[in-house]
């Protein structure tokens, strides 16, 4: 099916690749990880795009959503599984939690599912920082190692790199097709006027659940790859404050629009380190310290002039209404 | 021959305030119903107590003979039956073609077929043919919000067909568009009615607009049916008279 | 005996204190619609500033009065005008998007700016229990509730007694009837958010010396405040105060008798169970759906 993507979009995307593909060739060791990581939180952030851009909804708990991947996934590798099998179960087992989360929560009024994946970070936290006889509780579990796609190990930062970048794409692709979808039209119109939308016969309970779930597939996917590229997970990252960054990495890309997350991640975690490497001992401690507060600040700034994320922007500046 | 829709008794009270009082009439296939009446008469509520956006607080609604008191407008409208709303609804980041897909995409299969069925769902010619229909050739990929007013409104009754409902509710069609247009709008509504064999209830303040086009009147004033007839019966009733210019 | 007493008056005080955190949050939801993620953070927030007051050399008393004047207007009319008015015309979502990237701000601007450890405060309560007929209650617990009670109190009695406290509550029901009725309705809504920034100060006075200092004690607060408003039924005040004190029973008992490693899961649970079968909350008014 036809993606809807002009000549020139195409070949916009094309270069990207490209440059990605090549990126690694002026990067050492560190500059891959971080690279990596990018590619990591891009998937987990396309799918709270997902749910915040078209359903609508505040998702608190995204990060808990990419610790069950991750937890999940390093599991069942531990127990013997392939990889390649751990990471759709374990996929599977987060949109079995958003059903489970999403259901009762939009029954009632369209903003509790914030308050509701709120509690449920809190929980998933809890359980992953207690049971340690399954998590290893603070400590965590250790020494996870990179898988092999036909024989090749993906160990080495490069290798693992492109697997990253290579589960990006896929991951993209399969959210345009979505998009692209009749079920893309009615996210749309779920969005625009949900009022309107059920009238139409569109039932906007079922879509926003869709959306959410599909929203939480995507953070455990990102989960599965995670483990591996960080070698090893305890419950520190998966916590509220996490969720709430990648909620405002969204939003500062611009909510709703397919680029989005490649540009609110990059700030959110490119960013900092690039300006890490600025010149003057000062003035780069400076900026890593007070990184997430100017962040913080830089999201309050943009709901006043820019709602529409830094894409929001551009599109202002070039003459559109955003 | 029984009625499409029968209203019986149809009440609704926000608190103290009574906004339909009794009000019951029916409506024959094939018809065309106007319905005119003083502001706040009732008139919109009466829209939203039969389409479910409301859930009356008395009385029946029955359509096909099937009681659909207090159902869901998602229910509603997978019965057949369609509406426009008093204020601009159209889906704004959606092109106009979208537009209509997505009025018509979600009455046919279901959600999971939905999501392998080709972009359209289907419904691409239909959404072309409306697009003719109601001269939107020249807006058809544009993102509805862009549009003028009077191409907004087209944009909003073309997509209140495009279920093939049997029965259309209009809320105030002719209000803030051009005289000719309005002109357009009755005779592209006759044909409809004409061809496609649907049943339409408009609301209505234009009252040429209305005259002309309704096989029948219903004057609402105070939530209560006043005069049920043809509409040059209505047009110089003393009690719709009344009604409008106050006692 | 002695023990579920003791669990019970403690549970009560610290129910008493969410009761105060949930009831600004509900006050600012019902009259404007402002759903307020950095609430944790306006705890604490007052906490640091009657440290830094103290540090200064200035007693308890005297920086509690100063930080409250300096909440009321920075937290309070400020907040409303700097963050609420310019953002709450593109819709509700920014606005809670903004509180968010508020509470971020803030939380990690007192963590480099000030410190990320946990800054001891002095006890405003004296030590000890006292005893009744075998029964032994901490003073402190006992002083909690008593204070926050007479907050809460204080609260209800000015809600429902006084014309402005009516004038209020008509604007959380109904802003354009009262707008009609000769509400100032402007007015009112700044006189929440001051009122939500007082009894944040307030909460802060009452949990600091017990939890200390520390850039992160906001989220605790900030999730049972929310959960303790839904509970009760958010759009109630008598639910705030319902909520909070169920939640702080119910965790404190759930703590002693059943798990404490999982006893901030309690209001999580209340929350599930209160979402399926009484989704307006235990006092709330269900509505109805508007078009």
């Amino acid at each position: 099916m036809s993606l809807g993507l002009s000549r020139a979009r195409w070949l916009a995307l094309a270069l990207a690749l490209g440059l990605l593909v090549l990126a690694p060739l002026g990067l050492k060791r560190f500059g891959l990880y971080m690279l990596s990581l990018w590619c990591v939180y891009v998937i987990a952030a396309h799918g709270l795009n997902l749910t915040m851009g078209y359903a609508g909804q505040i998702s608190l708990g995204h990060a808990a959503f990419l610790g069950i991947g991750a937890y999940a996934s390093a599991l069942l590798v531990r127990a013997g599984l392939s990889f390649w099998l751990a990471l759709p179960l374990a996929a599977a087992l987060c949109v079995v939690c958003g059903l489970a989360v999403g259901f009762p929560a939009l029954r009632v009024q369209h903003h509790y599912l914030a308050f509701a994946t709120l509690g449920f970070n809190a929980l998933v936290w809890l359980i992953m920082r207690n049971e340690e006889w399954l998590t290893g509780g603070n400590f965590g579990i250790r020494n996870i190692r990179r898988p092999s796609l036909a024989g090749y190990s993906l160990d080495g930062s490069l290798a693992y790199y492109y697997a990253c970048l290579a589960g990006v794409a896929v991951m993209s692709y399969a959210l345009a097709y979505l998009l692209a979808s009749p079920w893309g039209r009615a996210f749309a119109a779920l969005r625009d006027n949900p009022i309107r939308a059920e009238s139409l016969g569109i039932d906007i309970r079922a879509y926003t659940l869709a959306a959410f779930a599909i929203g939480a597939l995507y953070a455990g996917v990102a989960g599965a790859f995670f483990a591996p590229l960080v070698g090893f997970i305890d419950p520190t990252p998966f916590n509220v404050p996490t969720s709430m960054s990648f909620v405002l990495a969204v939003i500062v890309g611009g909510i709703g629009r397919l680029v989005g997350p490649y540009l609110g991640i990059a700030v959110l975690i490119l960013l900092p380190e690039w300006l890490r490497g600025l010149p003057g001992e000062g003035l780069a401690k400076l900026a890593q310290e007070w990184y997430l507060v100017g962040f913080g600040a830089l999201v309050m700034v943009m709901m006043v002039w820019s709602p529409g994320g830094l894409l929001g922007l551009a599109a202002r500046l070039r003459g559109h209404r955003p | 021959m029984s009625a499409l829709l029968e209203v019986t008794g149809l009440s609704k009270r926000y608190g103290a305030i009574e906004a339909l009082r009794a009000a019951s009439f029916s409506v024959a296939a094939g018809e065309i119903l106007g319905i005119i009446g003083p502001n706040g008469s009732g008139k919109t509520t009466l829209f939203n107590c039969i389409l479910g956006q409301t859930t009356p607080s008395g009385g029946t609604v029955r359509f096909r003979g099937i009681d659909l008191t207090g159902a869901s407008p998602l229910t509603i409208s997978r019965r057949g039956v369609g509406r426009t709303f008093q204020s601009l609804q159209v889906f704004g980041s959606l092109s106009v073609r979208d537009n209509l897909i997505a009025a018509a995409q979600e009455l046919t299969g279901s959600m999971p077929t939905r999501l392998f069925a080709p972009s359209d769902a289907g419904m691409g010619t239909r959404a072309d043919t409306m697009i003719q229909r109601f001269r939107l050739d020249a807006v058809a990929a544009l993102p509805a919000g862009r549009l003028s007013y009077g191409q907004q409104k087209l944009v909003d009754i073309a997509m209140a067909f495009m279920g093939e409902p049997v029965l259309v509710l209009l809320d105030e069609p002719a209000a803030g568009i051009s005289p000719t247009l309005v002109e357009e709008l009755r005779t592209m509504f006759e044909g409809l009615n004409r061809d496609g064999g649907a049943t339409f209830v408009v609301i209505e303040h234009n009252m040429d607009f209305v005259m002309r086009l309704a096989h029948r009147v219903l004057v609402l004033a105070e939530g209560r049916v006043l005069v049920d007839g043809p509409p040059e019966t209505v047009r110089v009733h003393p009690k719709v008279m009344e009604a409008y210019l106050g006692a | 005996m002695s023990d579920i007493v003791q669990l019970v008056a403690s549970g009560c005080a610290t129910g008493a204190v969410y009761a105060l955190a949930a009831m600004g949050f509900v006050l600012l939801w019902q009259t404007s619609g402002t759903i307020n993620f950095a609430q944790g953070e306006f705890v604490m927030l007052p906490a640091f500033a009657m440290l830094a007051g103290l540090r200064a050399g200035l007693p308890l008393p005297i920086a509690f009065v100063v930080t409250l004047l300096a909440a009321g207007l920075v937290l309070g009319a400020g907040f409303k005008r700097a963050v609420v008015d310019p953002i709450v015309r593109s819709g509700v979502l920014p606005l809670v998007v903004a509180t968010l990237g508020l509470s971020l701000a803030v939380k990690n601007a007192v963590r480099v700016g000030y410190s990320a450890e946990a800054q001891p405060f002095p006890q405003v309560l004296p030590g000890g229990t006292w005893s009744l007929l075998g029964v032994h209650i901490s003073i402190a617990d006992l002083g909690t509730l008593v204070i926050a009670g007479a907050l809460l109190a204080g609260l209800h009695w000015f809600i429902t007694r006084t014309l402005f406290g009516r004038s209020m509550q008509a604007c959380a029901q109904n802003p354009d009837a009262a707008h009609v009725l000769g509400v100032d309705v402007r007015r009112m809504i700044l006189a929440t958010f001051v009122i939500n920034a007082l009894l944040a100060t307030c909460v802060a006075l009452l949990v600091t010396p017990v939890w200390f200092a520390k850039f992160d004690m906001g989220d605790g607060v900030g999730l049972k405040a929310f959960f303790a408003a839904i509970i009760g039924g958010f759009n109630q005040m008598r639910g705030a105060l319902l909520g909070g004190l169920l939640l702080g029973l119910l965790e404190n008992l759930a703590a002693a008798y059943v798990s404490p490693a999982y006893k901030d899961a309690v209001a999580l649970m209340l929350f599930v169970v209160v979402i399926l079968f009484r989704p307006e909350g235990l006092l709330g008014r269900a509505q109805e759906r508007t078009v």
